[in-house]
């Protein structure tokens, strides 16, 4: 018995000792890598540059749904339970930011300053005998530029918004995250166009193949055409000097000289849906998105569709008639100058951009397989008062992708945010020429060699729209001209919201209006209502910086006001 | 290294018991209580100086639920049971309230191996003991620090075979289910809404309230009721149960099989034409136990327990958006069904709640445990009197298959044609059945121990002395889920004379979780007490049985975080397509910074206590104050790095939390002829307080918002100071920048007086936790009188608040919402007009989003404390039956949740949102013993 008791109790010990081996504990579960072991392969040293661009700036409903077009005059969201409304209702503060784009920029500028920091290091001559080599290689030699140009954009993206910044440009520790001051904007702008300036001779004018979405030498122009309009703008600009007007332009003509870049008409290639044909694009945000964009926007009444951004009747007045006249809403419904236009049939013999960016009554849209009718007049499918029906008349086309199928949700269509395109470039240099030498004027020895004007007439030509009334133009309407060019090309883009700030127009945002359409027998009539009013503090120029930013780093001040 | 430590502290232990061994002495002792600690470890519930509570299956067995922790309610003084919400939900359990930021739940171990309490049916349970102090704390080292519940299942005697089948028959019905109003009310309601938000078109003409009232046209002016179309007035459920335990000297076995079927509220299940998918909401299980007992040799004991368990569940397969939509869909939105028999909706609000339930397919989910432990125990009195050694072995695995069988349907909706005349358009459609299934879980889990202990009682000294090895290995299928933990713990047990009682407890323990290198950590805790009642001064008293004084200190952890937030580690993130044509490649970023300085949380406590027995036992009082300092913890490291480093901060080991409370539980009983009963009552007092939870640090003048010094959970948010009456009343206050205001709407205090009202500068601390109460009592009261018995189970607690946002009850009509009976006139409540602007309690009416009533503020705030009847059992026992083939039976009735004295009058205080509804149940049973 006793021997048998002894055998049990060694079989245990045994079984324990190896059971119970001392690095039992030596376990780790992680799905992490170490970025040591991520630079020893070409593929994934590739990678680490990648998530860069998954923080680009796209907006196809960032404020529950809402887009950043619908806190200004040119859109509302339908309800107001969404984000934007705090651009609205004035609940918009330091401890209630929206739109807050503050720590998505700087995590995508800590990823580009990493990766900067190592792989400018890093030697891939070892892997010179690897087969992908030169493939590699032909991509990495412009990848410390890519980097340095979207760390700028990134900078852009921020300046637009909060003014002076935090400027890191090396990897933070905690302590310097926690002291560092705002570099004032001149600085930032500064250094945003030196950047893109020294980039852009290194980087592709033609990206490779595979790589169309990555930063060329016509986005690092592009963005600091866009960063110089903007720092010449009455805005930044109270001075009103010329010089940052002058060379706002010289930006924009040295795209326009690059000549790779072309306003297609319509007829060749969609600007927005179709990128991958358009010879006017510059750079987008190219992941897929899927239809849900469709869904939300699409009209209540058709079978999957609801009601989201409303185009004001203010956006559709901003539309002149293919002639070149302007269409007013008034008591008496529409009106306009223009001989061919037909009041009882206001939305026909437009220029044609309005199609490309309003439904309206009687609008017809393709989806689920049928062919819809869009019906806006009061008791109409998709009008009030139906519940949850567009608040000014009109829904949004813009983006809006036909021959899906929307009530099931089985498409695998793609959209891609368009960050610069080129009649961007051109309407840039037009306000930039206009502010500096006036509608006609031109500056050859700076290589200014197209006027204001001529610019214009660029855009308006591909959109096919009359130039015929612009030469009469007094030079000082000329500039009312560009701000609605700028409004219709790019309506519903994300354009205007900035545009206004800029211009120093905050006040544009308070009243937007819509249409009522009323049906009796066979004919409509039209009249103005008022869809929304909204509050307006001059302090909303500028964001102001998250309150507890401010708790966090004693050195960050708020901008004025808030 | 470590083996080195584990080695030393086996030596050291075993030196220790060895020693006492060498005196010996014999004597046979009377029949202790005792109370298992695990690890194969008891204490004498008379005369341990630990602080424990104790259930038995008496009590516990008095109520119909399939789920122990049901049973649990106000019974341990201590233990807060709270009910949860859905349907056949299972309570949460806390000891002890809250002192952990992180994670506050209780370590519940089954037979000595951590398992989850809700696998086990009432009838295995034979008592469940929860261990509250440092000494019980420490012995489970990196799991400890919130307390311990141990649950024991039965086992065998060597007596006769006892055969028991139990049957119960539960039916229950919706408890204090909100009223939503019907279509003339919501239409009225819906006027007077947009009235208040000035807008004087849309609307309700007295036309159509007439036609809603008088229900003439029902397809264009509906009045359902959608809670009478989707729950049915009663659900049933089967619960029957079959046991038997029995055995001879050398082998002893408790054998349970427990089977449950309960079958939900919903009306609308069979819409599925050939019935094949009925969704109704129910849960089937089967539990089968088998516990055995058996002498292998003289010296050797096996103890084998097996539970095999088989739960189907079954629920619509749009069971949230149903459950919901059941309250948010207003009477007068749309008829059920339209004229040609599909369901209707609108293009608005796009689904159907009837369809939801019954329209949408099933989600099955079907779960199957294996629960085995085996423990030998050697007696090794050949080597030295008393000396033992046991090993025991646990391994557990439960997977869960979800099965979902969905599909969509076809609803119509009323919209106007070509021709501009109201037509029914059918928009979506009646898909086919789509079925796919995925693993959920697959957790699999196992323990070994193995210790060498020395019993021993020698004159007036017993020493009990164990020292033991555990390692516990859990897996599950999600990331971070592994569980690795190794370690030895001492533990030494001094009775001197049944006077003066001790323990020790050392523990050295490490956890996967933490890097080599500060991976163990030693925990110690003593424990002493004084049994006055033995003393010889005390003698003479006979009225006291039992008169104890205990306390107790000691240190545990608690290890619940990630693996390796000591490496800084890059990870994939979502693909980037370069070329819209190929496919995405994904990018590698930065993670989260590693956390510095981590360690276990740790909690230091302390605990006095009084055990009094008197009169002949008929009275007993415990009493118990603690205090419980936790620190240690994880918390965001956020708010102390500006996001300009842009990259996510690792946490900070610096939360810090002090709980302390009070604790009384006693109890009288007494028999008089035929009649006995039994009162017991217990109370318990606790509160916290954060010390450090990395709030931000606020500059000087927003000090008043510091999250220090309240507790956890505690409600935070404005303060109503009225209604705005008029314009000029707004033009007058403080600006409110939360959104548009008009007449009636919140008026809140400028808590700062900046003249500016935002919603992150003027919250106040309005509230106590409405997870954790503060006071939380229960009381029961068990009678007997002849063959008739009588048990009633009450439960209360205060110091505990809730917010009410559950949108469609209390934020009425805005984006398509209802409108509850609650808001309209339910406990009183009177919404703002221009008549009832002096008396009314809530806000205007709007169709509006309303930023400015809808958040978190004192108007929404109401007092959570409730007194419970848990249960209600009235029962008979019948004398032998068939010739004593039956040797006894009872029958009894019982009820479940009877009543709710409560501040909430119209809704469940621990129900207060819409979901599946709260549930009474009333059964009827037997049980037959044989």
């Amino acid at each position: 018995m006793k021997l048998k008791n002894i055998l049990i109790l060694t079989v245990i010990g045994v079984s324990v000792a190896g059971y119970t081996s001392c690095n039992y504990l030596d376990y780790e579960e992680s799905v992490g890598t170490d970025k040591d072991l991520l630079y020893s392969y070409m593929s994934t040293a590739e990678a680490m540059l990648t998530p860069a661009y998954l923080y680009l700036y796209t907006d196809f409903g960032n404020l529950g749904g809402a887009t950043l077009d619908c806190a200004t005059d040119d859109a509302m969201w339908y309800q107001s339970d969404t984000d934007v409304r705090k651009f609205e209702d004035g609940s918009w503060s330091p401890t209630s930011t929206v739109d807050d784009r503050w720590s998505t920029s700087y995590t995508a500028i800590r990823v580009l300053n990493d990766f900067m920091d190592t792989f400018d290091q890093e030697s891939f001559d070892r892997f010179e005998y690897n087969q992908d080599y030169d493939e590699y290689m032909s991509k990495f030699q412009y990848f410390h530029y890519e980097a340095r140009v979207l760390r700028a954009m990134y900078l852009f993206d921020l300046a637009k918004r909060y003014g002076a910044i935090p400027m890191p440009l090396t990897v933070l520790t905690a302590d310097e995250a926690n002291e560092i001051e705002r570099t004032p904007l001149a600085d930032v702008i500064d250094f945003i166009v030196s950047e893109c300036t020294e980039c852009a001779e290194s980087l592709p004018v033609v990206p490779e193949v595979n790589d169309t979405g990555r930063v060329s030498k016509g986005v690092a122009l592009a963005l600091k055409s866009r960063a110089l309009l903007f720092w010449a703008s009455p805005l930044c600009n109270s001075e009103g000097e010329t010089d940052r007007w002058v060379a706002a332009a010289v930006a924009a003509k040295e795209v326009i000289d690059m000549n790779q870049y072309r306003l297609q008409p319509y007829s060749e290639a969609d600007n927005l849906n179709n990128i991958t044909t358009s010879e006017e694009l510059i750079f987008a945000f190219q992941n897929y998105i899927g239809c849900v964009y469709e869904q939300r926007n699409t009209a209540i009444g058709i079978d999957g569709g609801s009601t989201g951004i409303c185009p004001s009747q203010d956006l559709v007045d901003a539309f002149q008639t293919v002639n070149g006249y302007e269409v007013t809403l008034g008591d008496r419904g529409f009106t306009s100058t223009d001989t061919a236009f037909d009041s009882s049939n206001p939305y026909s013999n437009r220029d044609p951009r309005f199609y490309r960016t309003i439904m309206y009554n009687g609008t017809t849209w393709n989806t689920n397989d049928e062919l819809y009718t869009i019906e806006t007049y009061t008791g109409g499918n998709n009008a009030q008062p139906k519940q949850g029906a567009t608040t000014t008349g009109y829904y949004i086309k813009k983006y809006m992708v036909e021959y899906q199928r929307i009530s099931t949700n089985t498409t695998s269509l793609q959209h891609y945010w368009v960050i610069f395109r080129y009649a961007e470039m051109v309407l840039n240099y037009a306000e930039a020429m206009y502010e500096a030498y006036g509608k006609t004027g031109t500056d050859n020895d700076k290589g200014l060699t197209l006027s204001s004007l001529d610019a214009i007439k660029m855009v308006r030509d591909r959109a096919g729209v009359s130039n015929a009334l612009l030469d009469a133009v007094s030079e000082s309407d000329f500039q009312a001209t560009i701000h609605n060019e700028r409004r219709v090309e790019f309506a519903l883009e994300g354009m205007r919201f900035w545009d206004l700030r800029r211009w120093l127009k905050g006040d544009e945002f308070e009243t937007l209006s819509g249409v009522t359409i009323t049906l009796s027998g066979s004919t409509y009539s039209y009249a103005p209502t008022t869809a929304t009013t909204r509050v307006w503090y001059n302090r909303m120029y500028w964001y102001p910086i998250p309150q507890n930013e401010i708790y966090k780093n004693s050195n960050l001040t708020q901008n004025d006001n808030w | 290294m470590k083996t080195k430590y584990i080695i030393l502290t086996l030596l050291s232990v075993l030196t220790f018991g060895y020693t006492y061994a060498q005196v010996e002495n014999q004597q046979d002792e009377p029949q202790k209580k005792s109370i298992n600690l695990g690890l194969g470890l008891e204490a004498d519930a008379t005369t341990t100086s630990m602080s424990v509570a104790t259930a038995q299956s008496d009590i516990l067995e008095k109520q119909s639920k399939f789920s122990p922790s049901e049973a649990l309610y106000g019974l341990l003084p201590g233990l807060q049971v709270m009910q949860g919400s859905g349907f056949n939900s299972t309570p949460s359990l806390a000891l002890r309230g809250s002192s952990s930021l992180t994670d506050n739940s209780p370590l519940v171990l089954v037979d000595g191996f951590e398992r989850n309490i809700n696998f086990l049916a009432i009838s295995e349970i034979e008592n469940i003991t929860i261990l509250k102090d440092a000494a019980a704390a420490t012995l489970y080292g990196v799991q400890g620090a919130n307390g311990v519940i141990m649950i024991t299942t039965k086992r065998g005697s060597n007596q006769k075979l006892k055969i028991q089948a139990n049957y119960n028959f539960n039916v229950s019905t919706p408890y204090r289910m909100p009223e939503m109003a019907d279509a003339v009310t919501y239409a009225e309601s819906y006027n007077q809404a947009l009235a208040n938000d000035g807008i004087y078109s849309g609307g309700y003409s007295d036309l159509d309230i007439e036609k809603f009232a008088t229900g003439a046209s029902p397809y264009t002016h509906p009045n359902v009721n959608w809670i009478d179309e989707a729950y049915n007035d009663a659900s049933f459920e089967h619960r029957a149960e079959v046991t038997a335990a029995g055995g001879n000297e050398k082998v002893q076995f408790f054998s349970a099989f427990n089977y449950q079927n309960i079958q939900g509220l919903f009306k609308p299940t069979d819409i599925d034409e050939d019935h094949r998918y009925d969704s109704q909401i129910g849960k089937l299980s089967l539990n089968v136990r088998s516990n055995i007992d058996a002498a292998i040799t003289k010296t050797t004991k096996m103890s084998l327990g097996i539970l095999a368990r088989i739960t189907e569940q079954n629920q619509p397969n749009d069971y949230s958006t149903a459950t919901t939509a059941i309250y948010s869909t207003p009477s007068a939105a749309f008829p059920v069904y339209s004229p040609n028999g599909n369901f209707a909706s609108t293009d608005y609000y796009n689904y159907n709640p009837v369809a939801l339930i019954g329209g949408t397919g099933t989600d099955k989910y079907i779960s199957r445990s294996m629960l085995a432990d085996l423990r030998l125990t050697q007696d090794l009195s050949m080597i030295a009197d008393g000396l033992y050694a046991q090993a025991a072995v646990a391994y557990d695995v439960t997977g869960e298959i979800y099965e979902s069988i969905s599909k969509t349907y076809a609803y119509d909706v009323l919209s106007s044609n070509v021709d501009n005349e109201q037509v029914w358009t059918s928009f979506s459609e009646n898909s086919k059945l789509s079925q796919g299934s995925s693993a959920n879980s697959q957790d699999r889990s196992s323990s070994v121990e193995l210790k060498v202990a020395y019993d021993k009682t020698f004159a007036e000294h017993d020493i009990k002395a164990s020292a033991i090895y555990r390692q516990t290995y859990y897996e599950g299928m999600a990331y971070q889920s592994t569980q690795k933990r190794q370690g030895v713990i001492g533990y030494v047990d001094y009775n001197y004379d049944n006077r003066y009682v001790a323990s020790i407890v050392a523990n050295y323990t490490g956890s996967a979780v933490m890097p080599d290198g500060d991976r163990f950590i030693f925990y110690p805790a003593l424990s002493a007490g004084w049994i006055i009642s033995n003393e010889s001064f005390m003698s003479a008293n006979k009225n006291i049985d039992l008169l104890k004084l205990r306390a107790s200190a000691g240190v545990s952890g608690w290890d619940g975080i990630d693996h390796a937030l000591y490496t800084q580690y890059y990870s994939s993130t979502s693909s980037y397509l370069f070329n819209p044509s190929s496919i995405g490649t994904v990018g590698y970023i930065e993670d989260a910074l590693v956390v510095e300085g981590l360690t276990y949380e740790r909690n230091t406590q302390a605990n006095i206590g009084v055990d009094f027995v008197a009169f002949n036992s008929r009275l007993s009082v415990s009493l118990d104050a603690f205090y419980e300092h936790r620190d240690n913890m994880l918390v965001t490291g956020s708010n102390d790095v500006s996001s300009v480093i842009g990259v996510t901060v690792g946490s900070l080991p610096i939360g810090e939390v002090v709980n302390r409370g009070v604790e009384v539980g006693a109890q009288w009983g007494d028999t008089h002829g035929d009649f006995s009963y039994r009162i017991g009552g217990n109370f318990s007092f606790v509160r916290n307080e954060i010390i450090e939870n990395g709030d931000i640090e606020r500059s000087e003048e927003f000090w008043y918002l510091d999250q220090a010094g309240s507790s956890i959970g505690a409600r935070w948010g404005l303060e109503a100071i009225g209604f705005f009456e008029s314009w000029e009343d707004i033009q007058n206050s403080p600006t409110q920048n939360l959104g548009d205001v008009r007449p009636g709407d919140i008026k809140y205090k400028d808590q700062n007086g900046d003249g500016e009202i935002n919603q992150s500068e003027d919250l106040i601390q309005y509230g106590y936790s409405g997870v954790t109460p503060e006071i939380y009592y229960g009381f029961n009261i068990d009678l007997k009188y002849k063959r008739f018995g009588l048990y009633a189970q009450f439960q209360g607690c205060g110091h505990r608040d809730i917010y009410l946002s559950s949108s469609s009850l209390v934020f009425p009509l805005y984006n398509g919402a209802n409108i509850s009976e609650w808001y309209l006139s339910g406990e009183g409540n009177i919404p703002w007009t221009e008549e009832t602007a002096q008396i009314a309690t809530l806000p205007r009416l709007t169709t509006e989003s309303n930023a400015n009533n809808f958040v978190s503020s004192t108007v929404w705030y109401r007092n959570g404390a409730y007194f419970k009847l848990r249960n209600l059992e009235v029962s008979y026992d019948v004398p032998s039956l068939f010739n004593n083939t039956i040797s006894s039976a009872r029958v009894f009735v019982r009820g479940a949740n009877l009543f709710s004295l409560d501040y909430l009058k119209d809704l469940d205080p621990e129900n207060y949102w819409v979901s599946y509804p709260a549930v009474r149940t009333y059964s009827v049973g037997v049980n037959l013993t044989f």
